[in-house]
């Protein structure tokens, strides 16, 4: 029976040994796949207990925190209404905008390796580190409450370092629910989830004006106190018509022909502009939309889209519409609040950023690691630029941006619409203010009304309290 | 200890020569005892410090632990002064090392646990002090026999299941739930042991060559192989197959499939004829095919066995749990109250494997397995220095209990074969499981002090 014993021991130490030896396999050489598996719950869990760094506004105010107990943390957002800048932080549905750029900064990952090493050892989650955003809560509270219940987006920029002050999309979503009310919001024809700011792709229209005419002024096609054709011709496009946006009653409003540009641009007239096309041709309004970067997507923490250029108009007609802002070219409210900053700043075009500056460590009170400045690009001469700005400024005294019109007289800007489709019509208004100094420049856009009045108002209402 | 040691029979007096072997002995498993309580002190700072709090419960562990050891340690080195000084340590640690796991996966069932371990330690000592040459346990194998079956009929007809549904295994004794296919186990190694050895020695009576154990074995083995075995072969084949069509008709896979295999394995060793485990095995895949066509019970644990990955969050929901778990201990182990075991379901007693693999990593996993190895080479030694061959068929039958079990669910927790629920020995949350577990290595022991 020895024999028969030994025997029998053997098989079951072989037993044993294949066992180990596929507890190796699952434990060390499955394991990282298996670790990462979207089904397996300890990815979900371990990160509940990690103590994300907070996401600040410029002056410390709390725009998202991570509250509860370790092990059960959850994201809170104080001021939903800021999702557009900020983005979201989901177990079930990821990342989104600066908690998805700043994703190893807030969870704190990225900091010294021995320390790390050490953590995970004591199996420590590593502790968030906070970010502080460009933001200003008081104007992104003014531009949430300006554009209200309208659809539409409002990018406020600080000069001349091109910070985000104030991003709003309207309408928006409540990221502490998102879990909940996704599968709706997703489906909702509103497009909530769109970050109509950044990503939003409009018919610039009447707006265009000020990038077509400082193309024109530039290469000396025009001056501004030539006479414009066709001054307050309405513009006949299939779906619509567009025409100068008058304000009844206005003394300086184009009279009919004989007009100078400078009239038919305060009142954002757009035949004048449509017949520059030709005269400028394709290859200079191309290269007007790329010096303006409207080509290309900002970079930013935030899920931004480049201007949709299109294929280049092969005659008149196309190029009258391409530089009545009715062509192929559909932008960002984000491009046009660019174009804004650009004359402001005398044709040198910033560069936006949202992210300040980052805890350097994860501990209370340390030191912050301001973001690196990025240097403004030059886009037109300065007088050129100059001559905008004054154009600009009497669209706000004289023209059809009266509406943004402050009690100081300090905003300059130029309002317009812009056809969007059969019978549907976009406002749009970019600005800047004071305008002797500025301080700050803006692109409002309001789906679906027709009235620049409205756009230049909800700008109006943001530069005075940014100026607060 | 004084009033104890007045109440234990006097010690048989050792020759000379044997003293300084009994007191080498003794020193050892001391020295062992006290490694494994450092381990489980160490193990009940763990637990506390993570936790952050002081259970009352929890404190207990280590002096009742330690009460239990040392009473088992004082009786054996009284009473059986040669035996192996491996047995104890190894069973004890094992079972505090369960106790500390109950009290990390399931905090509710420690007090169960810690006061079965009192129970089983009593189990344990009481073996021990029935008479050394366990012919009592050999006589009376028909009435093991009717017992274990009256056991089974009384689990069919009155069985329970504490947690309201699945397989009915359990009797209730007054608030206390049993489960006797624990039992029976020990019964069947009893009677397979008792019953193959009277056939062997009726062999014996025919040759006049006691000692030449390869003529016995050609002996026995030309017995079985002949028609005229089937006499003899049957009431193994009947008691088999009532075990099994019981077992089957409670959907206890586990304890069916163990059943099986020990009876295959002691038949084996008895008669050294390898087509008996062929056979078999053979029967083993017919029974499984047949279960998969017929019970749902098989089919889904065999389909989650074969491919969990599409299904892993139904069906195949339990096994990839425990992988994940596996996984998330990787070689060090998360450490003892770090990871997350629990969320592999009924981490406490089928899991309680891949549970303790998440804390204490592969290095931990393979103490456990290297813990059941040892113990089955030590099983198998003092089978081979038993004196007469009973006792080599009861620690033969005890080591291959044990060594298949622990492989039967060490390797469902990690997709070795498909999962079957039986318990961990010693590791399992389970009264009844650790009780036998203990009068097993009780027998061991018994069965070891022969070495002398």
């Amino acid at each position: 029976m020895q024999r028969n014993l030994q025997r029998l021991t053997l098989l079951l130490l072989i037993g044993f040994a294949v066992t180990g030896a596929l507890l190796g396999y699952w434990g060390v050489v499955r394991a990282p796949a298996l670790a990462s598996r979207e089904d397996n719950p300890r990815t979900i869990l371990a990160e509940r207990r990690i103590q994300r760094g907070r996401i600040l506004d410029r002056n410390g105010h709390v725009l998202a925190e991570t509250v509860g107990e370790p092990g059960a943390f959850t994201r809170h957002y104080p001021y939903p209404q800021a999702a557009p800048a900020i983005g979201y932080y989901s177990l079930r549905y990821g990342l989104l905008g600066v908690e998805a750029a700043y994703d190893a900064t807030l969870r704190g990952t990225s900091g010294d390796f021995w320390r790390a090493q050490w953590d995970a050892w004591l199996q420590r989650p590593p502790q968030g580190r906070d970010v502080r955003l460009t933001l200003d809560l008081a104007t992104q509270r003014a531009a949430d409450a300006a554009l209200g219940e309208r659809h539409g987006a409002v990018v406020l920029l600080s000069l001349p370092d091109g910070a985000i002050r104030a991003l709003a999309s309207h309408p928006t979503y409540d990221p502490n629910r998102l879990d909940e009310t996704f599968e709706a919001l997703r489906t909702d024809p509103g497009a909530p989830l769109l970050n109509r700011a950044t990503q939003g792709l409009y018919q610039p229209g009447a707006v265009l004006e000020t990038v077509v005419l400082a193309a024109a002024l530039e290469q000396g096609v025009i001056a501004l106190d030539d006479p414009a054709p066709k001054a307050i011709q309405p513009l006949e496009l299939s779906g619509g018509r567009l025409s100068c946006a008058r304000i009844p009653g206005n003394a300086s409003a184009p009279q009919g022909e004989g007009s100078s540009y400078l009239a038919a641009y305060i009142h954002a007239c757009p035949s004048p502009f449509a017949e520059l096309g030709p005269r400028l041709g394709i290859d200079r309004l191309r290269e007007t939309w790329a010096r303006f970067g409207l080509d290309q997507a900002p970079s930013l923490p935030i899920p931004t889209t480049a201007g949709v250029v299109g294929q280049p108009p092969a005659d008149g007609e196309a190029l009258r519409l391409a530089a009545a802002g009715q062509g192929e070219l559909i932008v960002t409210p984000l491009h046009m609040a660019l174009v804004a900053a650009t004359i402001a700043e005398e044709g040198y075009r910033p560069q936006p950023y949202l992210v300040e500056a980052v805890q350097a460590e994860s501990a209370e009170g340390s030191a912050w690691q301001p973001a690196a400045p990025r240097r403004a690009r030059p886009v037109l001469t300065p007088a050129v630029a100059q001559a905008l700005a004054g154009a600009m400024r009497r669209a706000v005294t004289d023209g059809a941006a009266q509406a943004a019109n402050t009690p100081n007289g300090v905003v300059a800007g130029h309002a317009g619409v812009a056809l969007a489709g059969p019978g549907r019509y976009h406002a749009w208004f970019i600005g800047f203010a004071p305008a002797n100094a500025p301080r700050y420049a803006i692109a409002v856009l309001i789906e679906d009304s027709a009235s620049a009045a409205q756009a230049a108002q909800v700008g109006s209402k943001v530069l005075r309290t940014a100026f607060d | 200890m004084a009033a104890w040691a007045a109440l234990l029979p006097r010690p048989a007096r050792l020759p000379p020569y044997l003293e300084s072997r009994a007191e080498r002995i003794q020193r050892q498993e001391r020295v062992l005892l006290m490694l494994g309580g450092l381990f489980l002190i160490l193990n009940i700072l763990t637990l506390t410090g993570v936790r952050g709090e002081i259970r009352l419960l929890e404190i207990a562990i280590p002096p009742v632990w330690a009460a239990c050891m040392a009473l088992a340690h004082f009786t054996l080195s009284r009473l059986r002064p040669i035996h192996d000084p491996i047995l104890l340590p190894l069973a004890g640690t094992f079972a505090g090392w369960g106790v500390i796991l109950m009290d990390r996966l399931a905090p509710a069932l420690l007090g169960q646990q810690l006061t079965w371990l009192v129970v089983a330690t009593l189990g344990l000592v009481s073996v021990v002090l029935l008479p050394p040459d366990l012919r009592w346990l050999r006589r009376f194998r028909y009435t093991w026999l009717t017992l274990g079956l009256a056991l089974l009929a009384a689990t069919l007809l009155l069985g329970v299941n504490p947690l309201g549904d699945g397989p009915r295994l359990w009797l209730n004794l007054g608030g206390i739930y049993f489960q006797p296919s624990e039992f029976l186990k020990l019964l069947l190694v009893v009677y397979l042991a008792s019953y193959l050895h009277e056939k062997r020695e009726m062999l014996l009576e025919q040759t006049d060559d006691e000692g030449q154990k390869t003529e016995d074995k050609r002996r026995l083995a030309s017995i079985l192989r002949l028609p005229s075995s089937a006499p003899y072969l049957a009431p193994l084949l009947v008691m088999w197959g009532l075990c099994v069509i019981l077992l089957i008709w409670q959907r206890d896979l586990g304890a069916a499939s163990l059943f099986f295999i020990v009876f295959l394995g002691m038949l084996y060793l008895a008669s050294g004829q390898a087509r008996y485990l062929i056979a078999g095995l053979v029967l083993l895949l017919l029974g499984g095919l047949l279960g998969y066509a017929l019970f749902d019970v098989v089919r889904l644990r065999v389909d989650a066995w074969l491919n969990p990955w599409p299904e892993t969050r139904t069906r195949a929901f339990q096994i990839v749990q425990s992988l994940y778990a596996v996984a998330a201990g990787g070689v060090l182990g998360r450490g003892l109250g770090l990871g997350a075991p629990t969320l592999v379901p009924v981490a406490h007693s089928d899991f309680v494997f891949a549970a303790l693999t998440e804390e204490f990593g592969l290095a931990g996993a393979f103490a456990v397995i290297a813990g059941f190895a040892v113990l089955v080479v030590r099983a198998a030694r003092a089978a081979i220095l038993a004196h007469t061959a009973f006792r080599t068929l009861l620690a033969g039958g005890i080591a291959l209990v044990f060594g298949a079990q622990a492989l039967i669910i060490m390797g469902g927790n990690i997709r070795l074969i498909p999962l079957t629920g039986v318990t961990l020995p010693f590791l399992s949350y389970g009264g009844s499981s650790l009780l036998v577990s203990f009068i097993m290595i009780g027998l061991l022991i018994q069965v070891s002090s022969d070495a002398a």
